[in-house]
């Protein structure tokens, strides 16, 4: 007899091909475990086939017929590519995710999972962002890594990558959950940081290894970013980004959502000013979050005070709270210097973290 | 019945001088002319007998025999056709031997009589005048091209009984004293900065890569002005000295580049190819080697708009020539070299969309297509880039405003300070601007104070930087410490210098 906590059941059950994570769910309610799903006799399964959704012919059958052959395939590859597993059952299974509605029964991961990752934020945002978004983000991972707060994003391009960067850069704990099988790296060119994310907490995942990064997996893979963090930050999506569905889990999970607000005549701010719209908190300091979340004050660094700027320096900071972001063209003409004299301050307000610069723009970093 | 002409042929840029053995025997009429003649000498026979009639004279009905000596050279082109003539016509006593004595001939012949300009004109003269010839006889055409080089007697025909009379008759044919020497000094102004209205930044750091022959890299969408201003780099590089005038223009005469409404080159030259170029017309080629664009932005610039659209053959065969400054090819036909030395300059746009990062425009690019877009210019051309550049386009008020920038005379004469500047202080080096240092001259030349070496550092660690940048910031510094005509390169120069560097940056990528 095996023993009770044998996962090869779990995942016998969440890999049954058609069934559907809703009706895997409802038996587990019915009979208790996975084992006892597996070891009902045919009758009491065939009974229990009534209560099912839309359950196709071929699922049935499925069902069944009790193969688990692919669940020790499954097992085999997880040993040989150092992949583990957590099922709804162990202990160490992400809690909150247990009071979401559709919870996965299996969840693969690389790395580990810590009892502080309970409380963790969700950071995201569009693939396809602006020096500034990415900025953003990466400085709410940092503050938060600061704080101890592990952060959990999407590892794409843009936003997500961002947020892992500046956890990462606090010297923080910070998670992915992939829309692909967790041995593989999607997208290929962020294979660094998928390895120091891995020393550093963990990438996650509900498909099993060697599922490709196919475009109706990222939907669902949304709902467990948000499932998984006491609340989400959208710090910058245009109007169709995937960030929005993620917002979306995040308030039918009943999760608090910020957005970073940006400029409306930005097209990469549509959906974040939407969201706000739409009755999410706008972030307006990064300082705020904080309190929102209740994080205590102590380890906060010390403020920037413009005081502390040269007189020049304070000239380019004033001018540039003036007008958002700015070209050094601009700049040159509001604040009546040359070319080179603005380079060089832009240069050591850059080095000091007070703004930054991309794509031919200057903006305020603090 | 033997006669000797001399007249010369191309190698490369330099030309080498070639006797016309002419040998008039009994035997069935033909002409055969031997030394390695390629096609275009070989035809030539029939020019000639063509023209000769024409013009009046009697063809012998003779066995001629054409020996163009040295005879294990390759010849080509049609400047041979008027010597062999000449020759013909003195071996068959027309023209007295000793009347021509000391005189070269260059010249194609068509079939009526006239004489054609030829290609490479210029440093086939040199040539010859380097080998002690005194006297010419060339072409109209190529009069004015050739009328750069002093001491040597030009003299221009139109058609073959021209020089026939000039040698029998002694009809004075007066030796060219053309206006070629003034076009030389006279320098009609191109596009003018001017006429860009705002972007101040841009045309400053074009003003700095200038100074220093930095090569740049500007990024930005349509429209943003790339193309405009690189088409104005040329009016504010200094004027060119006679010895590269001399040069270019040998280089568009072997090109053939060279017409009645432009003999000579006396400005620096601005070059365009299109992305769809070969390898041979960029770097050089031919079985007979021409040169090529990078040798015609010799001493100019060489502009490559849409840098990712290049293919990366096309872009890897750019490393030698910059690093070099001159092209080496070898074919069948020798070992050639020509000089390369240019300031390159390239654009392209953020994305393949064009719109990435544009405030106003939508971009309907991948991230993924971005990527790639963006990582076909990385490695050892990168390396090669001192600044790179990221263009806004100017907004619409900046452009009705009524607007007067700098122009090009004004910023050409900063530039030509600063590059004095270099010059002085290189004059015991084998370079001459900043943008040559090699890092043992950079550690001679370019110190930089405690205060300045910290922000660097700083700067390395808080921004990012990668390893490679280090160098470039030191010579962009130095460059800009010589345009406000600093020895001592400050903490200024060096934080304005890591402006100029903006691919380095993290936000770039992620």
């Amino acid at each position: 007899m095996k023993s009770m906590n044998d996962p090869i059941y779990d995942l016998w059950l969440s890999t049954l091909e058609g069934l559907g994570l809703k009706n895997q769910l409802k038996l587990l309610d019915l009979f208790g475990n996975s084992q006892n799903v597996f070891e009902q006799p045919i009758t009491s399964l065939m009974e229990s086939l009534q209560i099912l959704d839309r359950l196709s012919k071929k699922a049935a059958e499925m069902l069944l017929r009790r193969d688990i052959t692919l669940a020790q395939k499954i097992m085999e590859d997880n040993k040989r590519l150092d992949i583990r597993i957590v099922t709804i059952r162990d202990g160490h299974y992400p809690q909150r995710l247990l009071d979401i509605w559709d919870p996965p029964i299996v969840l693969y991961y690389k790395g580990n999972i810590h009892e502080r990752d309970k409380d963790a934020v969700a950071i995201v945002g569009a693939r396809k962002a602006t020096p500034y978004g990415k900025w953003v983000s990466e400085g709410l991972g940092k503050k938060l890594a600061e704080y101890d707060v592990t952060v959990i994003s999407g590892m794409a391009y843009g936003i997500d990558s961002a947020s892992h960067i500046g956890a990462l850069s606090g010297g923080g704990r910070t998670i992915a959950v992939l829309g692909c099988g967790p041995d593989i790296c999607y997208p290929p060119s962020n294979r660094k940081l998928m390895a120091s994310i891995i020393e550093n907490g963990a990438v996650i995942s509900e498909f099993p290894p060697g599922m490709p990064p196919m475009a109706g997996n990222f939907p669902r893979r949304n709902r467990i970013i948000s499932g998984m963090s006491i609340c989400l930050i959208v710090t910058e999506a245009g109007l169709n980004s995937g960030s929005l569905i993620t917002a979306d889990c995040a308030l039918e999970q009943g999760k608090e959502v910020f957005a970073v607000p940006g400029n409306i005549n930005s097209i990469y701010s549509i959906g974040t000013n939407k969201l706000i719209k739409d009755g999410a908190t706008p972030l307006i300091r990064i300082a705020d979050m904080i309190s929102e979340l209740g994080l205590q004050n102590e380890k906060a660094k010390e403020d920037f005070l413009p005081e502390k700027l040269g007189r020049d320096e304070l000239t380019i900071f004033e001018a540039l709270k003036e007008l958002g972001f700015a070209t050094t063209d601009a700049l040159c003409k509001m604040t009546k210097k040359t070319v080179s004299e603005v380079h060089a301050l832009v240069t050591i307000l850059e080095i000091k973290g007070i703004v930054e610069t991309a794509q031919g723009k200057i903006f305020i970093a603090k | 019945m033997f006669a000797k002409v001399i007249s010369g042929s191309l190698i490369g840029l330099d030309s080498e001088v070639i006797t016309v053995e002419i040998d008039l025997a009994n035997g069935l009429p033909s002409l055969q002319v031997v030394g390695l003649p390629d096609l275009s000498v070989r035809e030539s026979k029939e020019r000639i007998r063509a023209a000769i009639s024409n013009s009046g004279y009697k063809f012998p009905a003779k066995r001629i025999t054409v020996n163009l000596s040295p005879a294990n050279t390759r010849k080509e082109g049609t400047q041979f056709d008027l010597p062999i003539a000449i020759g013909i016509l003195i071996a068959s006593g027309l023209i007295k031997p000793n009347q021509s004595k000391g005189c070269a001939f260059i010249g194609e012949l068509s079939l009526d009589g006239k004489i054609r300009g030829v290609k490479g004109a210029l440093p086939l003269v040199m040539g010859l005048r380097n080998k002690g010839v005194k006297k010419i006889i060339l072409p109209m055409a190529n009069a004015e091209e050739a009328s750069v080089i002093d001491a040597i007697a030009l003299y221009p025909v139109r058609n073959l009984s021209e020089v026939v009379n000039f040698f029998m008759h002694e009809n004075a044919i007066e030796p060219y004293n053309g206006k070629a020497s003034e076009k030389f000094v006279s320098c009609s102004a191109s596009d003018d900065f001017s006429e860009v209205s705002g972007q101040e930044t841009i045309k400053r750091a074009l003003q700095i890569a200038a100074s220093a022959s930095h090569n740049l890299l500007m990024i930005g969408p349509p429209g943003s002005g790339k193309t405009m201003m690189a088409r104005r780099i040329t009016g504010i590089l200094p004027g060119l000295t006679y010895e590269e005038k001399l040069e270019v223009t040998k280089i568009y005469s072997v090109a053939g580049e060279l017409n009645s409404q432009r003999p000579v080159i006396s400005q620096r030259q601005f070059r365009a190819p299109h992305h769809t170029i070969t390898q041979s017309a960029l770097v050089g080629g031919g079985r007979n080697p021409k040169p090529g664009e990078v040798s015609l932005s010799h001493h100019g610039v060489l502009f490559f708009d849409e840098l990712p659209e290049f293919t990366r053959n096309i872009l890897e065969l750019l490393r030698q020539p910059i690093e070099d400054e001159k092209i080496t090819i070898a074919r069948a036909g020798g070992v050639i070299t020509f000089p390369s030395k240019f300031m390159f300059v390239a654009s392209m746009n953020p994305c393949p969309c064009g719109y990435y990062g544009d405030t106003t425009h939508e971009c309907s690019c991948t991230m993924g297509q971005i990527h790639n877009y963006m990582s076909k210019i990385s490695g050892p051309l990168f390396d090669r880039l001192d600044m790179h550049l990221e263009i806004l386009p100017v907004q619409y008020q900046e452009l009705t405003r009524n607007y007067q920038g700098r122009t090009s005379e004004d910023m050409r004469k900063e530039v030509e300070a600063a590059r004095q500047i270099q010059i002085d202080r290189y004059q015991n080096e084998t370079i001459s601007y900043n943008s040559q240092l090699t890092p043992a001259l950079i550690k001679k030349y370019c110190n930089i104070d405690r205060e300045t070496r910290d922000l660097l550092e700083n700067a390395f660690e808080k921004l990012a930087l990668s390893a490679r940048a280090y160098n470039k910031i030191i010579k962009l510094a130095r460059s800009i410490a010589d345009m406000e005509g600093k020895e001592q390169i400050k903490l200024p120069h060096v934080a304005e210098a890591i402006q100029y560097r903006s691919l380095d940056k993290k936000y770039r990528g992620i």
